[in-house]
């Protein structure tokens, strides 16, 4: 019998305080792929696509800032078992997951490296000229890396899963891409109703706190007037928010997004001052018993709802899931 | 842990260079106590930061820290990790691990200036030369426990960010004490070197809360202390001593759902035994000697911060402890400070300090202090 004892294991034996040694996790690896996710529209369609054959534990809350999420011990015990590591990447989550990576020291996903979901995403928007912080605080290198907010996202990002789990599971080929077409095929249900918004909303004018709708009101054909933000990240300032009421009422500008993490008292006040109303809309699928494409759904109907809006008559949109 | 992990390190980061990052941080202060008063602006420092992978299984860092009056690398280390899951080896320069706050340098603190106990049994700043194992291993699904036990040769204290000394800061645990410095040979047996570990839990409490419980250890086993030389020429100077720290620490954080609030409080407690401090006997004669103080001492300090939002936070702070020389007079100083931060890269502190001493020598300072962040900048700790 062949006995495997590192130095670590040992000095943990005498603490009395071993963990589930290699072995064990081995065992459970090849009944269940773990996989860790940093937000909860990633997590729900690594779900859907691994279906039985995946464990997926998700990072983010769903209702802060993704540029800082505060890590927790049980954030670093998941990362630390996980198979894979899936986040959008573009730098959305830059100040906190190399962090996590490097304190949960799972050794499979530091040679790995994480799933960068955004790798690869055609239509990259707000790509800055030059890496300067006098354009702003939150310069983002790669672009606007809030895809999760574009319809396009679902599909994209469930196929970049299916090839991964099609890579640690070979065996499991057939079910990963029936799950994704299935999955494909749910998101274009819904995504019909989404066209049918978009056309009735195109063309309107729209200010952002700060420019994590930027796809969302692309994709929606919705012209985006500012930012109350005068740079990505700098605060509002008196004077920019002065300039900003000005250019709204000249525009007609009738709608300001913000994120639940931004202060809505501000952004009800620039809306107010320049006749306009401040709408919260979520910037990514919530934690518990949510989905990205009842999310999106959510952000669909508010922006519909924002403008007084409605659609004619009801849509597949709402049809059955899967579950 | 802290609500940036790692700071602002990866911002643009590069897979093959090192992160490259500057801080700089400079006060205006008033100061009054029985030997100080006035004002006096501080740039405390301008450090220059430098980290990243070497290979999967090899990772670097590198800070120099600049004054108006010195130049000190103040940590240069290499990290191994392959050897085993969730364990990693350090060789080089880097902060000890020691607490909550040791590893971190003072500029990154929460608190304007290091506790005060801290500062007066560790240093206001304390890198070791040295390696250092460390392993963390899953207690269940929300418990995570750790341990290092570190080995080094040199260990200096340095400081900035204490206001009632003149010149910056002293630390009987670290280094100089009046005239009396600490003294440790260059080359020791093995067994003589200086000896750190640390063992601690975090678990999560709730869904928006975190709990952690520590206790760390210092261990000189020989060193001496020099006074330079009498009157009548002799070196003054006493070897063969030696003096351990020990620390409990315990922490409670909270953040609200959408990330913006939050609640930190947080308690440590220190016990020093051995060696404790030393001073110059000179009854006006020509010869003169040193007298060392052996005991224990011990002290302890608080603090509560409350983020009101992502700009704003404000904290209290009090550190309560027994001096390092005969009698042990009792020292207690209070913190009162707001943080805000402009952008996330530019901080502004107002803080409030008060100190009262058994000896009757109270001290105030009224302190602005300002921070900017360039680049990547950012240091490696561990939680």
């Amino acid at each position: 019998m062949a006995f495997s004892l590192s130095l670590p294991s040992c000095l943990l034996a005498v603490l009395g305080l071993v963990s589930p040694g290699p072995e064990t996790g081995a065992r459970e690896a090849q009944e269940l792929l773990r996989i860790v996710t940093t937000i909860p529209d990633l997590a729900d369609i690594a779900r859907r696509v691994g279906g039985d054959a995946v464990r997926v534990d998700c990072i983010a809350r769903g209702s802060e800032n993704l540029h800082s999420v505060r890590l927790r011990p049980s954030h670093m015990v998941v990362t630390s078992k996980a198979d894979i590591f899936i986040q959008v990447g573009l730098a959305l989550e830059h100040s906190w997951v190399p962090g996590l990576l490097e304190s949960s020291r799972n050794r499979r996903i530091a040679i790995a490296g994480p799933l960068n979901v955004g790798d690869g995403w055609p239509g990259r928007i707000e790509i800055p000229v030059t890496l300067d912080r006098t354009a702003g605080v939150d310069i983002h290198p790669l672009g606007n890396p809030h895809i999760n907010l574009h319809p396009g996202f679902g599909p994209f990002a469930a196929r970049k899963i299916r090839d991964r789990l099609k890579e640690e599971r070979p065996q499991s080929a057939e079910m990963f891409d029936e799950r994704c077409a299935a999955y494909e095929k749910l998101v274009a249900g819904h995504a019909k109703r989404w066209s049918r918004i978009s056309e009735l909303l195109k063309g309107r004018k729209v200010v952002q706190y700060h420019k994590e709708f930027s796809y969302l009101c692309k994709a929606n054909g919705l012209e985006m007037v500012g930012a109350l933000e005068p740079k990505p990240g700098v605060p509002p300032t008196p004077g920019h928010l002065a300039k900003l009421a000005v250019k709204m009422r000249e525009q007609e500008v009738r709608v300001v997004l913000h994120g639940p993490w931004t202060p809505g008292r501000v952004a009800k006040d620039a809306a107010q001052r320049a006749g306009a109303r401040a709408v919260e809309l979520q910037v990514m699928t919530q934690r518990e018993g949510d989905s990205w494409h009842a999310f999106m759904d959510r952000s669909h109907e508010a922006l519909l709802e924002a403008w007084g809006l409605e659609l004619q008559k009801a849509e597949p949109g709402k049809e059955k899931e899967d579950g | 842990m802290p609500r940036l992990y790692w700071g602002q390190t990866s911002r643009f980061t590069n897979a093959f260079n090192p992160a490259i990052g500057l801080a700089v941080d400079g006060t205006f202060s008033h100061v009054e106590s029985d030997d100080l008063e006035g004002y006096k602006f501080d740039l405390n420092l301008a450090e220059l930061t430098m980290q990243g992978p070497l290979s999967p299984n090899w990772w670097g860092n590198f800070a120099l820290e600049a004054n108006t009056e010195e130049v000190e690398l103040s940590e240069s280390a290499l990290y191994y990790t392959g050897i085993g899951e969730r364990s990693s080896l350090r060789a080089g320069k880097f902060f000890i691990d020691f607490g909550k706050q040791m590893q971190i340098h003072v500029h990154d603190l929460s608190t304007p200036q290091r506790p005060a106990v801290l500062r007066e049994y560790l240093g206001a700043e304390l890198p070791g030369t040295g390696v250092q194992f460390d392993h963390w291993s899953p207690i269940g699904e929300e418990t995570a426990f750790r341990f290092s036990a570190g080995l080094f040769s040199d260990m200096k204290s340095h400081g900035h960010g204490s206001l009632f000394e003149e010149g910056g800061d002293h630390g009987h645990g670290g280094e100089d004490h009046d005239e009396v410095g600490m003294h440790l040979e260059d080359r020791r047996e093995l067994s003589d070197l200086i000896m750190t570990a640390r063992a601690t839990a975090m678990k999560d409490v709730g869904t928006n809360g975190i709990f952690q419980l520590g206790t760390s250890l210092r261990s000189l086993p020989e060193f001496g202390f020099e006074g330079g030389e009498d009157d009548a020429g002799d070196e003054l100077e006493v070897d063969g001593l030696d003096q351990s720290v020990i620390g409990f620490d315990l922490s409670y954080g909270w953040d609200s759902d959408d990330g913006t609030k939050g609640w930190d409080l947080g308690l440590e407690f220190l016990r020093m035994e051995g060696a404790l401090a030393a001073e110059v006997v000179d009854d006006g004669l020509p010869t003169a000697s040193l007298d060392v103080y052996d005991g224990s001492a011990q002290g302890w300090f608080a603090f509560v911060e409350h983020d009101w939002n992502q700009q704003n936070g404000f904290g209290v702070m009090v550190s309560a402890f027994e001096h390092l020389e005969e009698g042990a007079p009792m020292d207690t100083e209070t913190s009162i400070y707001w943080s805000h931060y402009p952008t996330e890269y530019t901080r502004f502190r107002v803080a409030a300090i008060n100190r009262e001493s058994d000896e009757g020598e109270d001290s105030q300072a009224l302190l602005f202090q300002l921070t900017g962040y360039f680049g990547a900048h950012g240091h490696p700790y561990n939680w």
